[in-house]
């Protein structure tokens, strides 16, 4: 069951905008598709809703061939991003659209097709606006008479585009919750592509990382953010800053100091990435003890705090998060100098091509010896 | 040109129905313009060249026909330069200022578009004829209009007035005020700033325009008409020796005929040209 | 933007522009418009109301009517072609359509109507099928035609070629066929472009002159176009009073049509969404 998507390529010229991507949807899942502009997204939203044809690869779904329909059988939804509303047609008739232009044989009656976009306007509560333009619509209502649309030909895969892009803020926060109810209460496989961090995480079942045509990561919000598998995943979503490391001997030099890295071998390994994140910078609990760091500014944000750090060695501020408790147990006061220490580092170690070949957590004892033993831990690749 | 995808491939692959229906569709389309447009471009040429050549040299070199030809320069050599300082003059004032009746001022700069060429000619006989309203002052002091060079002059400034303003108008318009505002804040003078800031930035949409203006100008006819009281050799303008030639001597109408159809080729010629070069700077 | 006059050359410029106005356009217009007055209500019912007159009213509204509607479907199609498809010679055809506009309207009379006469190229071929083309109302109709096809063409090139293409994507994929598609999505977004190139060539057909005037014939009663009435009473009558009266007629329709057609494309226009 469910939809499975196989060794997907797309081309434009010589621009590869999907380059090998495979990927499996379970039945009433809610997937979110993140990446950035270029990462391939919107490519793989498109073929999926038949408004494109891949180079190579396949789709199926419960074993039957996606691609080889034209949009009228494949019973896929889909939302555009700016909506695509019909400008001359009222709230009704774009809702009644999809069921209207039915061939005959298959169309509902009118009084049917009625009453369906009448449930699916109260549905996506937008029951008043029935007779209204698109034009005199806002632009969350517009959204929503979208989605309704789309629903009207009870697809049995939703595709959403970017929804909430267009919209402000607080609309886009109001919409987020909504639509995830919404999608809980009708269970249609849903899958929808986003730039926006903070969009994805909250919203789906599970996340869908994408960087210049590929996969980065696949996996729950939770397990993307705690164990990014890339060093793009971990840009992108863990808030991964990079640091200076190098790895040699079966040791991570830092600083200079040295890690044993259990397990983390160099053969195909091209370059080696070392990130580490905001709240894994930990304030040293006593002084002399972790690396001198120059706090640049300081910013108390609900209940966090947030600060820049010049490190020697680091051209670029880091950024740390602590507790307010902590940073007033520590005391101390901005354009200090005081003493950190990396809580979790993650270390990736890419080939030539930008695959990951080796990846490991470590977890640095801070205790200040030159060749300090463990405790480390270690996550497969 | 995301259109053009749309339309040739919603969904990958163009359909066999797609296809067939595409080529029905262009050759419909070829069918019409060569039907209509491109015979009757032919057929000047074929009826001007039906008695050889040596006919249409002599045909051509007619003294009426080069009295024709030289007047027909010399009023649109008039029009067009008096039509270039209006454009420029009507474009200046819509575009950079704002005042009571600005939008009734561009429906008048539109309006000899409306009117037929006929109705134009009359009218300007009306006012400059022998009994004209100004006429009637002017003719005793020898000064003739209608029926004379000024009349077709005045006839074709009226008739094509308005198409180097329309060139003009909206790119200016959509180029804004900044560039002469900053001139002016760097203390340059009004001719100087129209000169060296305004100028250079519309000079293709100006040769575009003044293009278009010749093109109608040496060819109009209904309102030169009306106004030219048909004197071979006098005040026949080109057009206008078309359509007495057609009432004699057939072919060497079409003969005459051919010099305005080549003038029209070369014209469009150019204009394509401008527009693939420099279509950035016509606001096309 | 309220009293942005700073640049220099207000007067100079608007002052210029409104002689120029006003002694090519207005002071004629007023003259022509007062003489049409001067016959006053029956008099001027003496110059229109003739038989010969309302005739070629008829035929200068009527051909222009009809076809301004065949240039607005000839128009659609080239203009959907050379937008939507690439084919060879491509570029020539864009550059044809200008063809009548930019031709001499003499020329473009006299080449109309050897084609279609009897003896002409493709006159020969109709007139034994029963179709006379030359001298007849469907020559007037013919040279309408030609001289309108321009401004229907270049009026919807540039607004389907900026047309977005997700609203026919949405179509798409909620299963509308092409025809569908075409039928319920783009026609009715083009129609306001639709009728403003209708609206052109109607003006344009109505005051048409040199292109119309050969191949109508001219025959009394049947194929006199109103222009030509006009050039009629000046030239052999010198009845100016009957011209003045049938160009203010002329003219007064042809703003009216203006009017009438605006206030349409503002009704079709009612749904504009900006992005």
């Amino acid at each position: 069951m469910g939809i499975e998507i196989s060794r997907i390529r797309r081309q434009f010229g010589a621009f590869v905008a999907l380059d090998d991507v495979s990927l499996t949807i379970a039945d009433g899942e809610f997937v979110a598709v993140l990446g950035p502009s270029g990462s391939g997204k919107t490519s793989l939203l498109r073929i999926l809703a038949g408004l494109d044809q891949p180079d190579a690869g396949s789709v199926h779904r419960d074993g039957q061939d996606l691609l080889k329909l034209d949009a009228r059988r494949r019973g896929v939804g889909l939302v555009f991003q700016h909506y695509a509303l019909f400008p001359h047609m009222t709230v009704t008739q774009n809702v009644a659209f999809g069921l209207r232009v039915r061939p005959w044989r298959t169309r509902p009656k009118a009084s049917v097709i009625k009453a369906n976009v009448e449930a699916l306007l109260q549905r996506v509560e937008l029951e008043g606006l029935a007779h209204r333009y698109p034009s005199q619509l806002s632009g969350g209502q517009r959204q929503r008479v979208a989605l309704a649309r789309a629903l009207a030909i009870e697809p049995r895969l939703l595709l959403l585009d970017e929804p909430f892009g267009a919209l402000d803020a607080q609309v886009r926060v109001n919409l987020r919750n909504w639509l995830r109810e919404f999608h809980r209460s009708l269970g249609i496989t849903t899958l929808f592509v986003t730039h926006d961090q903070d969009e994805a995480l909250e919203m789906a079942d599970r996340v869908v990382v994408m960087n210049r045509g590929r996969i980065e990561q696949i996996g729950a919000p939770e397990q993307i953010y705690r164990q990014p598998a890339t060093p793009f995943a971990s840009r992108f979503i863990a808030r991964g800053q990079s640091l200076p490391g190098k790895v040699k001997a079966q040791h991570l030099h830092l600083f200079g100091r040295a890690w044993p890295l259990e397990d983390f071998s160099l053969d195909n390994v091209h370059d080696v990435s070392v990130h580490v994140r905001p709240e894994d910078i930990v304030l040293a609990s006593r002084q002399g003890e972790g690396l001198k760091a120059h706090v640049l500014n300081l910013r108390h944000v609900a209940g966090t705090v947030r600060a820049s750090l010049r490190l020697e060695g680091l051209d670029e501020p880091l950024e740390a998060e602590w507790s307010e408790r902590d940073w007033a147990r520590h005391g101390g006061i901005a354009d200090d100098t005081i003493d950190v220490h990396f809580h979790a580092l993650a270390i990736f170690g890419v080939d030539r091509e930008g695959h990951v070949r080796q990846r490991v957590t470590l977890h640095p004892s801070h205790v200040n010896s030159p060749v300090a033993v463990g405790p480390w831990r270690r996550i497969e690749a | 040109m995301a259109a053009v995808a749309a339309a040739i491939s919603i969904g990958g692959r163009p359909s066999w129905v797609m296809r067939t229906a595409r080529t029905l569709l262009v050759t419909g389309a070829i069918a019409v313009l060569a039907w209509l447009l491109v015979l009757p471009l032919l057929a000047i040429f074929a009826e001007a060249f039906r008695q050889g050549a040596a006919f249409y040299l002599d045909a051509i070199r007619q003294p009426d026909t080069i009295a024709a030809v030289r007047l027909t320069l010399t009023v649109a050599g008039i029009a067009v330069p008096l039509n270039l300082v209006f454009g420029l003059a009507a474009a200046w004032s819509m575009t950079h200022f704002d005042f009571r009746g600005k939008a009734l001022l561009g429906a008048l700069i539109d309006l000899p578009f409306s009117i037929s060429p006929v109705v134009a000619g009359m009218m300007l006989i009306l006012v400059y004829g022998k009994e004209g309203w100004l006429g009637r002052w002017l003719e005793p002091h020898g000064v003739q209009v209608i029926f004379a060079l000024p009349g077709l002059v005045l006839a074709t400034v009226l008739v094509t007035l308005p198409f180097v303003a329309r060139e003009l108008i909206p790119l200016m318009q959509a180029q804004g005020s900044d560039q002469e505002e900053a001139a002016l804040t760097l203390g340059a003078g009004g001719w100087q700033i129209f000169f060296r800031v305004t100028l250079p930035r519309v000079r293709w949409a100006l040769l575009y325009g003044v293009l278009l203006c010749n093109a109608r100008a040496m060819g109009e006819f209904g309102a030169v008409y009306v106004v030219s009281g048909h004197l071979r050799g006098v005040t026949n303008t080109l057009p206008l020796q078309v359509d007495q030639l057609y009432q004699e001597n057939f072919s060497a109408a079409f003969a005459v005929a051919s010099l305005l159809a080549l003038l029209t080729v070369l014209t469009l010629g150019i204009k394509r040209l401008m527009e693939w070069r420099h279509g950035d700077d016509l606001n096309h | 933007m309220a009293t942005r006059n700073v640049l220099p050359g207000f007067r100079l410029s608007t002052g210029y522009t409104l002689a120029v106005l006003g002694s090519c356009v207005l002071l004629p217009l007023a003259a022509l418009l007062w003489t049409a007055f001067e016959l006053g209500p029956s008099g001027w019912w003496a110059q229109i109301g003739t038989r010969r007159v309302l005739a070629s009213l008829r035929l200068s509204f009527g051909a222009a009517l009809l076809a301004a509607s065949i240039d607005a479907l000839l128009g659609l199609l080239v203009a959907w072609v050379l937008v939507r498809y690439r084919f060879a010679f491509r570029r020539v055809c864009d550059a044809l359509v200008d063809l009548p506009f930019a031709l001499p309207t003499a020329v473009a009379g006299i080449s109309l109507t050897s084609l279609y006469a009897p003896n002409g190229w493709l006159g020969s071929r109709l007139v034994p099928l029963g179709i006379e083309v030359a001298y007849t109302r469907l020559g007037v109709l013919l040279a309408m035609v030609f001289v309108g096809l321009p401004f229907v063409v270049r009026t919807l090139q540039p607004v389907l070629e900026s047309m977005e293409s997700d609203l026919e994507e949405a179509a798409y994929t909620l299963g509308a066929s092409p025809w569908q598609r075409f039928v319920r999505v783009l026609l009715p977004l083009l129609l306001p472009t639709l009728l403003t190139g209708f609206a052109l060539a109607l003006a344009r057909a109505i005051g048409e002159f040199g292109s119309v005037v050969f191949i109508s014939g001219n025959r009394l009663f049947r194929t006199e176009i109103a222009p030509y009435l006009i050039v009629q009473k000046i030239d052999s009558q010198y009845d100016y009073r009957g011209a003045a009266a049938l160009g203010a007629v002329m003219l007064a329709a042809s703003l009216l049509l203006l009017v009438a057609l605006t206030g349409l494309q503002r009704w079709s226009r009612r749904w504009a969404v900006s992005r």
